[in-house]
């Protein structure tokens, strides 16, 4: 077994990765902030875009409208001729797909060298006002929840992760200030790392206090709609071998996908099997046990979410990760530090580059170059993103 | 925005499982699609059974059930805000998503609860939940 084929020299390598300041960029494209992004992770291996072989983007956010065919865009803004240009669409877990289409165009030895990119920038796109077709827009955005929710006046995630929130802390009598811990333990992390949105500590009872944005989700359980870009560039280990560069290799990939949009009803929205899937998958791939994993990037759009989230996984006992964060089992020095970039809600979260700024973390923690948030020793890492609201996830395993 | 327009591109989208549920709701039917070798219902309604393949049919489903889950939206694109909006278990088991009639502090979680069809300015019949005593 291997990621995708059967010969370990067919493994990906990561060689760089770059990523601009996530937060605000108003005035800025998703273009643009892609490019800065691409360009720093080629500084960061000094060379130059021409060695580049494939582009594989993702849209460029949700409440702005795109024409089709940008990446042709960016590749004459480039000036590239390429033998792969794609854009890949699943939602949150997109760039995470991307890359791994970039992988297996690597795997199958028809490209050698491809940078994937992730960009959003919408935070502030309407305060100049909206327009008749921003407005129309955004209806369509609010049909993406599905002809059984949308007509409920349903257009964001938000509202359907509350739910799942609610139903999470009611099975496993979770108190609000067990939740409340996880997005301070995310905040001391993200106070190590200089590209974090957010990084002055909090406490319990600052999220405690916090406005309640659909209950029982408070806003410091939620993540900021950050504006921002990533780029990881991966290559064959022959091509980074003559390149002279290093960097961890994909040894393992599972995936699994659930029938539900959105709102999973037939679930009952706390119970997410594929997360356990996707993990099993990924890691027999790459013939590892959870307990070689020394550190780990997951998703977690909202607290209760990403506790959901270690638990369907397999991290912990279902209701138990409440109890192993608030005795610092995830956090760095612990058991399994994760999410020590900050997490969506520390780091921030631009969903378009999301899953490119979790594997630009554990390319850090696995070259040894992730500073004061270096995991000791970290030969091991796992990247979980996903898509709507957790109705499907994608999971990689990274190896130095 | 002029009425019916925030619905305009689920309407559009809107496959034949999700048209025929909401043409039997107009009639004043609650009702979903059923696996009869399987005895399951499923909702989504969809065309095949996931478990055995065969073609399901369509089946009344009961009004009466429990509140599941339910949140508040400051902002919603449709009803006047804060509404509360969610989920009701029916006594068959399947869920649905709905608006419910009374306030968010006045919910709980397994609370009897019917279901009220109530037509809406889309041209849509939608469910809304109402506590029963």
């Amino acid at each position: 077994m291997s990621a995708f084929g059967v010969r370990r020299a067919g493994h990906p390598v990561i060689v760089s990765s770059g990523s601009t300041v996530i937060g605000r960029h108003p005035g800025r494209t998703p273009s643009e902030l892609g490019l800065e992004a691409l360009y720093l992770a080629l500084e960061r291996i000094s060379l130059d875009a021409r060695v580049l072989e494939g582009l594989f983007l993702v849209p460029h956010g949700y409440a702005r409208a795109q024409a089709p065919i940008r990446p042709q865009r960016v590749a004459e803004e480039l000036g590239l001729r390429l033998r792969a240009l794609v854009e890949v669409e699943c939602g949150g877990a997109s760039s995470i797909l991307a890359f791994k289409t970039a992988c297996q165009e690597i795997a199958t030895g028809r490209l050698e060298v491809a940078a994937v990119i992730g960009a959003q920038a919408e935070r502030d796109l309407f305060a100049t006002g909206m327009d008749e077709g921003d407005i129309d827009h955004i209806r369509l955005l609010a049909s993406m929840v599905g002809p059984y929710v949308a007509p409920y006046g349903v257009f964001t995630a938000v509202a359907c992760y509350a739910l799942s929130a609610q139903r999470y802390m009611y099975e496993h009598d979770v108190e609000p200030a067990a939740v409340a811990e996880l997005p301070v333990k995310l905040r001391t992390h993200a106070g190590l790392n200089p590209r974090a949105e957010h990084r002055e500590p909090i406490t319990v009872s600052d999220v405690l206090a916090s406005r309640v944005v659909c209950p029982p989700i408070h806003k410091l359980e939620a993540p900021p709609w950050s504006d921002g870009a990533a780029c990881v560039i991966v290559a064959s280990q022959a091509w980074a071998r003559r390149h002279a560069l290093d960097g961890p290799v994909l040894t393992g990939w599972g995936e699994s996908h659930d029938s539900s949009n959105f709102v999973a009803l037939e679930r009952g929205v706390t119970s997410l099997p594929w997360m356990r899937e996707a993990l099993d998958e990924a890691l027999g791939r790459a013939r590892r046990s959870l307990d070689d994993v020394s550190v780990a990037e997951v998703y977690g759009a909202f607290a209760a979410s990403e506790l959901l989230t270690y638990e369907q996984m397999g991290l912990f006992e279902p209701g138990q990760a409440p109890a192993a964060v608030a005795r610092g089992e995830t956090s760095l020095g612990g058991r399994l530090p994760i999410n020590p970039s900050g997490g969506r809600l520390s780091l921030g979260h631009p969903p378009q580059a999301t899953p490119l700024l979790e594997l630009e973390e554990i390319f850090e923690q696995l070259t040894g170059t992730a500073g004061e948030r270096q995991v000791p020793g970290a030969s091991v890492g796992l990247v979980q993103a996903e898509h709507g609201v957790m109705n499907g996830t994608a999971i990689a395993v990274l190896e130095t | 925005m002029t009425s019916g327009t925030p619905l305009k591109y689920v309407l559009r989208e809107m496959g034949p499982a999700a048209r025929e549920f909401y043409r039997r709701l107009a009639e004043g039917s609650l009702s979903t699609t059923w696996c009869s070798s399987c005895d399951l219902p499923f909702f989504p309604p969809r065309e095949r059974c996931e478990r055995c393949g065969s073609v399901l049919s369509w089946r009344e489903l009961s009004r009466r059930g429990t509140v599941y889950a339910f949140t508040q939206q400051e902002r919603g694109l449709r009803f006047t805000a804060p509404d509360t909006i969610g989920i009701v278990e029916l006594d068959q088991g399947v869920r649905v998503f709905g608006v419910f009639e009374q306030q968010f502090d006045r919910l709980a979680i397994g609370a009897p609860a019917e279901v009220i069809l109530r037509s809406d300015d889309a041209g849509l019949t939608l469910l809304m939940f109402r506590l029963r005593q």
